[in-house]
C-alpha cells in the first residue's frame, strides 16, 4: 500500500493555508494598529500646535504685537539661530517664525516657512532634516506666523516600522508555518496510517488485526476503538454465519441422506406396492422437515431485515393470546400437560399480528416439547408501565447454564443428539420477532422452571 | 374444467400438467404470459395458475393486464417468496389465491376446486345443511339429527368451514388460514388435534362417519346417508 507523503497530505496543505491566513491577518492588524496610532499622534500634534497658536493670539489680544513676540523671544535676539533649533528638537520640539508682511522675521527661526500643500515642512537648516507639521496664523494686520512641531514618529511608523514588521512576519511566519504544518501533519498522519494499515490488513485477510490505541482517549483513540468494535462485530457476525452454515449443512444432510435411502428402497420394493408407498411417505416426511428449516430460515431473514415493520398496525394482544391459548389447550391435554392461562384484558401494542401469533405459537410449542412429563405450563400476559409483558413458563427443572447462554442461537438445541423434535430455530425466531417490535425476550433467572419473558413497548 | 397454466420452469410445468390432467381436467400450458394472453382472448378458462416470477413479463404484470382487459377468471398465483408483502401485493393485483412453492399437488387441487366453485358474490347464509347435520349460524350451534353437538368455538368454526366446502378436500393449511387466521404453519399438530376432538363429537356417537381424512392432503366432509 502506498503511504501518503507528508507534503502531499491534506492536513499539511490545510495547516499551511491556515498559517498563511494568520500571517495575512497579522500584517493587516499591524498596519491597522499603526494607522490608528498615527491618527492618535496626529491629533495630539494638532492639539499642541493649536494650543501654541491660541497662546500667541491671546497674548496679541491682550498686550499687542510685542506681547506676542515676547512669548517666543529667546535671549535678546529676535532671530533664533541654528543651535536653538537643535535644543528645541531635544526639548520643546516647537519651532516658531513670526514675520511682518514684508517677510522680515520679527521673532523665531528664519528657516521655517509654511507650506500649504505638504503635510510636512522641512527647515532651512544646515544639519537637520527632520520633518515638521506646520500651521500658519495671522496677528491682526501687523504680522503673521508659523508654528511647527517636529514629527519624527510618523516617518518612523510609515516609512520604516511597518514594512519591517511586514517583512519580519513573512520571513519568520512562513517557514514557521511550514515547519509546524509538517510536524502537525506527520503526527496526524501517523495515527491515520495506523488505522489505514489495520483496515488494509483486515482486507488482506488478517481478520484479527486491530488498531493500537494510544491510551489518551483523544479523537483518534475514539475512532480507533469504534473501528475495533466494528471489526469485532463483523468477526462475530462472521462466526454466526459460519455456525449457521454448519448448522444448515448438518440439518440438511441427514434428511437428504434419508430421502436418498428411501429412494433406494423404493427401487428395491418396486414390486411391493405397499412397501413402496410406505417408503414414499417416509421420504415425504423427511422432505417436509427440510422445507420447514428453509421456511424458518427465510422467515428469520425476512424478520431480521425489518421489512415487515412497514406493515405494523394496532394489535389486540389480549385477544390474540387468549385465542391462541384456547387453540393450544387441547394439545397440552393430549400431551398430558396442563396450560394455565392468565391473560389481562385490553393489552394492545403496535406490531405485526401474524408475527406476534408466530412468536406465541413458538413459545407454546417449545413448552409442549421441552417441558417435563405432566408439566404445568402457564401463559401470562400483562400490561406493565410502558410495555406489554408476555411470559410462558413451566415447572420443570429449568435450563442448564450451558444451554442458557446459547438458547437463542440458531440451530442450538438443548439435546445435542438432535433426537428431540424441532430445528433449533424456534427461539431464534421469537427473539428476532421481539427485537423487530423494539422489545426483547429473556429467560428469567431465579425462577422454578424455564420462564420466557417477552417485553414489547406498548 | 379448463385450466390454464403459465409457468416458466420446466419441472414444475411437467408436474402441474400431469397432476392436473390426472385430476380429470383439461390443461393448457404455456411457458410465458404472451401466448397465454392470446389464448385468453380466444376461449374461456375456469381457472388460471400463474407463476409470479417469469423472465420477460412477470406474473403480476400479466395478471394486471388480464384484469385490465376484463378477464374475471379466478387466478392462483404461484411464488417462491413467502413474505406477507408479496402476498398482499399479489392479492391486490387481482389474484384470488396465493400458493408458495414448493406445494403439494393435493393442496393446489383443493384450492382450485375451492376457487372455481366460488360464486361471484358470496352470500352470508344463516344456516348450512348436510344430510342430517344442521348448522345454525346465528346461534352458532350445530345439530346432528336431534342431538345438539357441544362444540368449542374452534370446533364449531372448523365444522362450519368444512361444511361450506362439503364434498371437497380442505387442506390443513386452508384450515389454518380460514379457522385460525394463521399464515404460518405451526409444527405441532394443531389442526389434527382439534379435528380429532370434533370427530369425537360429530362422528363417534353415531353409526356413520361424516368427516373423512384424505390421506396426505386434508379432510373432507360428506353426507354418509
Amino acid at each position: 500500500m502506498t503511504r501518503t507523503r507528508v507534503l502531499a497530505s491534506n492536513i499539511f496543505r490545510r495547516t499551511v493555508a491556515a498559517s498563511m491566513g494568520y500571517i495575512a491577518v497579522a500584517v493587516g492588524l499591524v498596519w491597522l494598529i499603526g494607522f490608528i496610532a498615527i491618527l492618535q499622534i496626529e491629533g495630539e500634534e494638532w492639539a499642541r500646535i493649536e494650543a501654541e497658536i491660541a497662546e500667541t493670539e491671546d497674548a496679541f489680544q491682550e498686550g499687542g504685537i510685542e506681547a506676542a513676540l515676547d512669548l517666543h523671544r529667546i535671549g535678546d535676539a529676535a532671530e533664533w539661530d541654528d543651535d536653538v533649533i537643535l535644543a528645541r528638537l531635544e526639548e520643546e520640539q516647537i519651532v516658531v517664525a513670526i514675520r511682518n508682511f514684508d517677510d522680515d522675521v520679527l521673532v523665531g527661526y528664519p528657516g521655517l516657512w509654511p507650506d500649504d500643500a505638504a503635510e510636512l515642512v522641512y527647515l532651512d537648516h544646515p544639519t537637520l532634516d527632520e520633518g515638521l507639521r506646520a500651521e500658519a496664523f495671522g496677528l491682526g494686520d501687523e504680522a503673521w506666523g508659523t508654528i511647527a512641531l517636529f514629527v519624527p514618529e510618523r516617518e518612523y511608523y510609515w516609512g520604516w516600522l511597518m514594512p519591517q514588521m511586514t517583512y519580519a512576519l513573512i520571513l519568520v511566519g512562513l517557514p514557521l508555518s511550514l515547519i509546524i504544518g509538517f510536524l502537525l501533519s506527520r503526527g496526524v498522519l501517523a495515527r491515520i496510517e495506523a488505522i489505514s494499515d489495520t483496515a488494509g490488513a483486515v482486507v488482506s485477510g488478517r481478520m484479527q488485526s486491530r488498531v493500537e490505541l494510544q491510551g489518551t482517549g483523544d479523537e483518534f483513540d475514539r475512532l480507533s476503538s469504534e473501528i475495533n468494535g466494528m471489526l469485532d462485530k463483523l468477526a462475530q457476525l462472521n462466526r454466526n454465519i459460519e455456525a449457521v452454515s454448519v448448522g444448515v449443512a448438518h440439518d440438511l444432510k441427514t434428511p437428504l441422506a434419508n430421502v436418498a435411502g428411501r429412494l433406494d428402497l423404493i427401487r428395491r420394493d418396486l414390486n411391493d406396492s405397499d412397501a413402496a408407498h410406505a417408503h414414499i411417505e417416509k421420504a415425504e416426511r423427511y422432505l417436509d422437515g427440510l422445507l420447514r428449516v428453509f421456511d424458518a430460515l427465510l422467515r428469520l431473514g425476512e424478520v431480521e431485515t425489518g421489512r415487515r415493520r412497514a406493515g405494523f398496525g394496532q394489535v389486540d394482544v389480549s385477544t390474540l393470546a387468549q385465542d391462541m391459548a384456547d387453540s393450544f389447550a387441547p394439545l397440552f391435554d393430549d400431551a398430558q400437560k396442563s396450560l394455565d392461562v392468565r391473560v389481562a384484558k385490553g393489552v394492545a401494542t403496535t406490531g405485526d399480528r401474524e408475527l406476534l401469533q408466530q412468536l406465541l405459537s413458538n413459545l407454546l410449542e417449545n413448552a409442549i416439547e421441552h417441558s417435563r412429563d405432566a408439566a404445568r405450563v402457564f401463559v401470562e400476559l400483562e400490561q406493565a408501565r410502558d410495555a406489554v409483558v408476555l411470559r410462558v413458563g413451566d415447572d420443570g427443572p429449568g435450563v442448564s447454564p450451558i444451554d442458557r447462554a446459547r438458547l437463542f442461537d440458531r440451530f442450538h438445541r438443548g439435546d445435542q443428539s438432535r433426537n428431540t423434535p424441532g430445528n433449533g430455530l424456534g427461539l431464534s425466531l421469537v427473539k428476532a420477532i421481539a427485537e423487530l417490535h423494539g422489545g426483547d425476550v429473556t429467560l428469567l433467572e431465579g425462577t422454578t422452571g424455564a420462564v420466557f419473558e417477552v417485553k414489547i413497548p406498548a | 374444467m379448463q385450466v390454464l397454466v403459465v409457468e416458466d420452469e420446466a419441472e414444475t410445468r411437467e408436474f402441474l400438467t400431469r397432476g392436473l390432467s390426472e385430476a380429470g381436467w383439461d390443461v393448457t400450458v404455456h411457458d410465458n404470459p404472451q401466448p397465454a394472453l392470446l389464448d385468453l382472448g380466444a376461449r374461456r378458462f375456469d381457472v388460471i395458475i400463474l407463476d409470479r416470477m417469469m423472465p420477460g413479463m412477470d406474473g403480476l404484470s400479466a395478471l394486471k393486464l388480464m384484469r385490465g382487459a376484463g378477464v374475471t377468471t379466478p387466478v392462483i398465483l404461484l411464488t417462491a417468496m413467502s413474505g406477507i408483502d408479496d402476498r398482499v401485493e399479489g392479492l391486490e393485483s387481482g389474484a384470488d389465491d396465493y400458493l408458495v412453492k414448493p406445494f403439494a399437488l393435493s393442496e393446489l387441487i383443493a384450492r382450485i376446486k375451492s376457487i372455481a366453485r366460488r360464486p361471484e358474490i358470496v352470500e352470508e347464509v344463516n344456516e348450512r345443511r348436510l344430510g342430517s347435520l344442521h348448522i345454525d349460524r346465528l346461534a352458532r350451534q350445530a345439530r346432528r339429527g336431534d342431538v345438539v353437538l357441544d362444540l368449542s368455538p374452534i370446533e364449531y368454526k372448523l365444522l362450519d368451514v368444512i361444511v361450506e366446502h362439503a364434498g371437497e378436500v380442505v387442506t390443513r393449511s386452508m384450515l389454518l388460514e380460514k379457522v385460525w387466521g394463521y399464515r404460518f404453519d405451526p409444527k405441532t399438530s394443531l389442526v389434527q388435534t382439534h379435528m380429532s376432538r370434533l370427530r369425537a363429537k360429530l362422528d363417534k356417537p353415531f353409526d356413520t362417519e361424516m368427516i373423512r381424512t384424505v390421506h396426505g392432503s386434508g379432510y373432507m366432509i360428506h353426507d354418509p346417508d
